[in-house]
This record gives C-alpha cells, structure tokens and sequence, in this order.
C-alpha cells in the first residue's frame, strides 16, 4: 500500500520522509490566507463564544463571567424560541419548495434555444439583487392596496385579497414565499447545469426500453443530479436559517414579531438591548444547529450520490 | 547602495514605530484604558477638524445639511466639520453601534442620551446654555448632555377639516366629544382614525395609545416611568390600564383602519392625505404636510378636557467624550443648536416647534404649522415627557423596550393577546430590560 502511494505521488513519499522541509518549503505562501482567516473568522467566532459566557453589554467595558446562564434563559425565553421556530419553519418551506420549483423549472428549460436563454436570465435575476431591494419591491406588490390585491379586485376575487402582510400568518407565509422566490434563480441555474451533464444516450436507451418519461427521469436524470440536489439542499439550508434581510424590510419581523428570525433577534438582542453577551449566546446556538443540519442533511444526501 | 541602506533604516524605523503604536493601542484596548477625561475648556476658535454626526429625511437633505453647517462655520472660520449620516432613520441605533465600536464622531444628533451618559460618552454642558432656551434643558444627574433645536409634540390629532364640516363635526374638546366625533365618522362610511405598523415603521402603531397613555398617566404623573424603574408602580396598576382600555375600545370599535399592519409610516402619510382616514394621530412633523383638503390639528382631550401633551426634543445635539476638540465640537453644538437659522430651517422643513429665546416666528409661516404652535401652547395644557421611543433624560425607558412594547401593541391590536396579558408582559420586559 505504502509502495502504491509513493508510485501514484512521488511528493507525498517527500513529505513523509521529511514532513518539516516540507512544511517549511510551503507554509509562507498559506500566511495570509490562514491569517485573513483567523482575524476574518475564528477570532470573531472565538469572541463572541467567549462573550456567550458573560453579560457583557456593548455600552460598558466591565463584564462578568455568567457560566451558561445565557444558555440557560434562552431555552425558556419565548421570544427566542419564537424566532427559532419561526427559522425553522421557514428553511424546511425553502427547502422542499425551492428544490421542488427549481426542478420543475429547470426541467421546462433544459432546452438549448434563445427563448429558453431568455427565461434561463430571467429566472437567475433576483439572485443579482439584494435580499434588501427584493423584499422593498415585494412589499410594494404585497401591501394591502398593493399590486396583487389591486390585480385580485380587478378579476373580481375580491375574497382573495388577503392583507398579506398585516396579520402574523399571512405575514409568516410572505415572507417565506419571497425567500423561496429569491431562492429560486440559483437552485435552477444548478440544477440545469447537472441536467445538461446527463447523457443522451442513457436517455436514448432508456425510451428504446420502452421507459416513459416518469421512468427516465426516477431511473436515469434523478440519481444523476443528486449531487446538485445536494448542493441545493446546503445553499437553501444555510440561507434559511440566517435569513435576516427579507424579514427585517419586507415586514419588520411584525406584526408583533411574527416573523423575527433567529438571525433577526440576534441582532435585536445584541444592538437594541446592548446585551452582546446574550445575543452571543444566540449566535453560538444558531451555529452549532446549522452545522448540525447541514452535516446531517449533506450526509444523508452524499450517502445517495454514493449509492447511484 | 547607501541610498538603499538609508531606505532600509527608514523603513525598519517605520515597521518598529508601527509595533510599537500597534502595542501600545493593544495593551490599552486589553486594560481597558482610554485617554484621560478631555477638558470642555479651551479655545473655541482654535483650528480643529471634527465629525458631526446627522441623518437625512425627505425634509432634510444633504443639501440642507451642508448649507446649515456652512452657516454656521462662518462664525468659526478655523473649524472644519465632516458631516456624517446614519444610514437610516435609526439615529440611536446607528449611534449605539458607533459607541461599541469606539468611532463615535465628535458631535452627535440625536444620541440616546441616558445610556451614552450611564456609559461616559458624553460630555456636559456648561449650566449657562440653558439661558439660550424658553423650556427647560433635559437634564441627568443636573447636567445638560444635550441642547434642542426644536420640539415636537407627539401626538397630535391631524384631521380632514372638510369632512369635521361636511358632518358637522367640531374639533373635540373631551374625550368623550374625541369618541362620539369617531362614532360620527364611522356611521358615515369613513375610517376615522389612521394608525401604522408596517415595515420597520412599529412605533406608527402606538402613536394614539401613546397619546391616551400621555393625556391620563403620566399627565397625573409625569413622573411615572421613574416610578416604574424604582418599582413603585407597575404597567398593571388600574391608570395604566384604564388608558390602554381605551385605546383597545377605539379598535374594538372599528375605529382604525383594517391594514394598519402593513402600512408603513410614508404609506400612512399618503392615505390621509388621499382622503383615506379622518383622523392621523401623528407627532407635530405632520404640520409640514398638506393635501387637496383643508387639515386641522387639535390635542387628545382627556376626559375633562386640558390633556397633557407629550412634547420631545427629538433633535438634540450632544458632544462626545472622547473628541480631541471639546471646546471647538461644544460651541459647534451650541451654534446648531442656538443658531437662528438652523431654528428657522427646521421649523420651515420639519415643523419642529421652536424653542430658542427670544425667537421670532417668521411671518411667512404656514397656517398649519402656526395652528400646531397655538395647540401646543393652548392655555390649560401641561407638557410631560411622550410616552414610548420618544422618552429620553432621566425618563427615557430602558433600551429596546419601546420597540418591544409597539410589537406587542400590535398582538393587542389583532387580538393575539389580552390586555391583562399585554400589561403582564410589560412589566416582565421592563423589569428584565432595567437590569
């Protein structure tokens, strides 16, 4: 084994033999990468986990040490876990729904022509905008007197127009939509890459066996995207639970809070209530349930790459 | 070659400068050390470059800014100011993250002042300024940390002068006169009062509980919000909640405006002034407006009538501790504040009501806005601080409780929770937010 190692890679055999000249050869040149990163990254993340420990407040320079008093409350604060839900809640809707649409999307689009060109640009245009200007225009189509109910009288579905923004439910289920739509124009630009990465001929053999398109797609086009629906499936992950912008100027995480994030009351905690030690804390709980997700969600969904 | 050594000294002497100054603002970031307490003396009109710290509106623009500073430095031709703007309306919030992040500019807009002085932000003014003023300064622990342009009552009651005529309506004078009016309204097919909430714009909601809350408890205590902290009294107490009842009457009645909730503040503006609403309970800024209707303005009576206006100084200059130019950042302050025409800029663009002495009202000054001032100074009304985001001094509320007391008005207002459970609710945040 070691004998194949060193034939496949004369310079790992190097490395083995002597692991300093090495090290040394090469680690200048991963100075400023290691220390961008650690001044970028781990030293915020190593501060606030160290804050999450005190009750540290940003308008005084004294702080205590608390223990996991921080901890502690927040496990029985209702406004925490309020927005906790609420994040949940919105990243499970995201990512069934954004992973369903852009499929289906990227399914009609797998064609090479300029109309379908067209749509493809069409579709990848609100990833180029900020979360900030997507939720201002939606709030201009989703208030009371706005666009769509405007378009929902006029075709006289009166009972339809809903204040979408103004009671908890309908304003829960805005924002989840505009996250979603937002969401969208990136999922199908993966997807209709992996689509266009399946073989023709795979497909060619498959409706010669008599396969409809149900079959093809179960049999050949979906295990052979899988890796793009993991790709998917993390982006959409990751996105919904720091979900910040789209809740806090399409509704102002109302009414009544509502639509507060996770994210949202991290920073609510942190600069409205000056409590960095708690809104730490926050943060540091937010951390640990994404990575857990993600490398649950992303195991799960590598085991199926494996599998086909 | 003796070039490049000289080079290269040059260059060492800069890297251990460098370390040096990069150790020495190290070992005083880690013992929590700043440099010593500034003197507020000094000359004046000594050359100095300082930051002043503002925020733009439709009604003050860069434009306005720059001219205004300009004015002013022409008294002070050694001073150079580098106007700064929050990125949004949120001026205490934006200030907040600049004190945390030890860049507070030298003279600053709108601080939050109780905090910034319980954290030793800012410097006093001199006792003597208060002369400059016809109301009394705001003050903590006796000291002024912050000098007013303007004030601004919060609320009052903007209405469709046509309408109070087409239904022989007049300006109520009591609160039950206040009811029976929107009771009026109502029966004749309009919506008679236009409330907020929409976007970020939570404090639109409050703005007519805010209201009762001035004219019934803190006109019989001013004091009350201090009474609060100390824990003498509670939001459950029986006058709080009479005035919370009142206001939870008013929506159970159909009085407001079924979108309230998704109406932002430039949203509401536009619905009374496209005939929308009647009533647009709104903080004295709303003089500055008019539309294809004749607007009046009346205070919210209280049951016997004289109410208790909540009136703010909602621009208010104060002077960073840490500024390397006390003496100059302080008479710029003072000049802002104290200069006629910035009183006159403001009162014409923001109908903020002038408080300077000796001041005279222009001639040229709008009816409503002279309407406002005649409100304002009505005989028989008293001023208290105004309830909710505007409290500041010693009265202000504790951080982030007013934007929490607005979210949960608003579950009061769609019946997501009681009004026993809303009051509850305050005194469990104010309790744990006065910590």
């Amino acid at each position: 084994m070691s004998a194949h190692a060193s034939a496949a890679d004369p310079s790992d055999s190097g490395r083995r033999r002597k692991p300093l000249e090495w090290l040394g050869s090469r680690f200048p040149f991963a100075i400023p990468g290691i220390l961008l990163y650690g001044v970028l990254v781990l030293a915020p993340l190593g501060l606030s986990f160290s804050y999450s420990f005190t009750n540290r407040n940003l308008l005084s320079p004294q702080a205590e040490f608390v223990g996991l008093d921080n901890y502690i409350r927040l496990l029985s604060d209702a406004t925490f876990l309020s927005s906790f839900g609420f994040t949940a809640v919105l990243t499970l809707a995201t990512l069934v729904g954004v992973n369903a649409f852009a499929l289906g999307v990227s399914l009609l689009l797998d064609k090479v022509n300029r109309a379908y060109f067209a749509m493809r640009t069409a579709f990848f245009v609100p990833v180029a905008l900020s979360g900030v200007i997507v939720a201002f225009i939606w709030s201009r189509i989703l208030t009371d007197n706005g666009v769509l109910n405007t378009l929902l009288r006029s075709l006289g579905l009166e009972q339809l127009a809903l204040s979408w923004l103004g009671t908890p439910i309908t304003a829960q289920g805005s924002v989840i939509f505009v996250t979603g739509w937002q969401a969208t124009g990136l999922a199908v630009v993966i997807y209709l890459a992996a689509l266009q990465t399946v073989p023709k001929d795979l497909l060619d053999a498959a409706r010669i066996d008599g396969a409809g398109w149900g079959r093809s797609f179960h049999s050949v086009t979906w295990p052979l995207i899988a890796p793009a629906v993991t790709i998917n499936s993390t982006l959409i992950l990751i996105n919904g639970f720091k979900a910040f912008d789209i809740p806090t100027v399409l509704t102002g995480t109302g009414p009544g809070g509502a639509t507060a994030t996770a994210a949202t009351e991290v920073i609510r905690v942190g600069f409205d209530l000056n409590r960095a030690g708690l809104a730490s804390a926050m943060a540091i709980i937010m951390l640990i349930v994404v990575a857990a997700v993600t490398i649950v969600v992303v195991g799960l969904l590598q085991k199926r790459e494996v599998a086909h | 070659m003796n070039t490049e050594m000289t080079q290269r000294r040059i260059m060492n002497r800069r890297i251990v400068g460098g370390v040096i100054a990069a150790t020495v603002v190290t070992a005083l970031t880690l013992t929590g050390c700043t440099a010593a307490e500034p003197e507020t003396g000094g000359d004046a009109q000594a050359p100095a470059k300082i930051s002043f710290l503002t925020f733009q509106s439709p009604a003050l623009s860069e434009q306005f800014w720059e001219d205004a500073v300009g004015a002013v430095l022409e008294d002070f031709p050694n001073l150079e100011v580098e106007i700064l703007y929050t990125p949004d309306l949120d001026r205490q919030g934006y200030a907040n993250t600049l004190l945390a992040t030890g860049t507070l500019p030298d003279v600053i807009l709108d601080a939050p002042t109780r905090d910034f002085v319980q954290a030793g932000a800012l410097l006093p003014f001199d006792d003597s300024v208060a002369e400059l003023f016809e109301t009394p300064l705001s003050t903590i622990e006796g000291k002024p940390y912050a000098l007013p342009v303007g004030v601004q009552v919060i609320p009052q009651i903007y209405y469709n002068k046509t309408v109070f005529d087409e239904l022989d309506l007049e300006a109520p004078t009591t609160y039950a006169e206040f009811e029976a009016a929107a009771a009026t309204i109502k029966a004749a097919g309009l919506t008679p009062f236009l409330i907020g909430g929409g976007g970020a714009d939570s404090w639109t909601t409050t703005m007519l509980l805010n209201g009762i809350i001035n004219s019934d408890v803190l006109g019989a205590d001013p004091d009350w919000v201090v009474k609060r902290a100390a824990g003498e009294v509670k939001f459950t107490d029986p006058e709080f909640a009479a005035a919370v009842e009142k206001w939870v009457a008013l929506n159970n009645a159909g009085y407001f405006n079924a979108d309230a909730l998704s109406t932002d503040y430039g949203q509401l503006q536009a619905k009374f002034l496209s005939g929308e609403g009647v009533m647009f309970p709104m903080g004295t800024w709303a003089a500055a407006i008019s539309g294809d209707f004749e607007i009046g303005v009346f205070a919210l009576p209280s049951d016997s009538g004289p109410t208790a206006q909540g009136v703010l100084v909602p621009h208010s200059y104060s002077v960073a501790a840490t500024s390397e130019f006390p003496a100059q950042a302080q008479a710029f302050a003072v000049a802002m504040a104290s200069s006629d025409v910035m009183v006159t800029a403001q009162l014409l663009n923001d109908a903020l009501l002038p408080v300077k002495a000796g001041y005279e009202l222009p001639s040229d000054l709008a009816p409503l806005v002279s309407e406002t001032i005649s409100v304002w100074q009505a005989e028989g009304s008293v001023s208290v601080d105004p309830f909710g985001r505007f409290l500041s001094g010693e009265r202000a509320l504790p951080s982030g409780f007013a934007v929490e007391y607005e979210k949960s008005a608003q579950n009061l207002l769609t019946g997501a929770v009681t009004v026993e459970q809303f009051l509850t609710e305050l005194d469990a945040l104010f309790d744990d937010l006065n910590q």
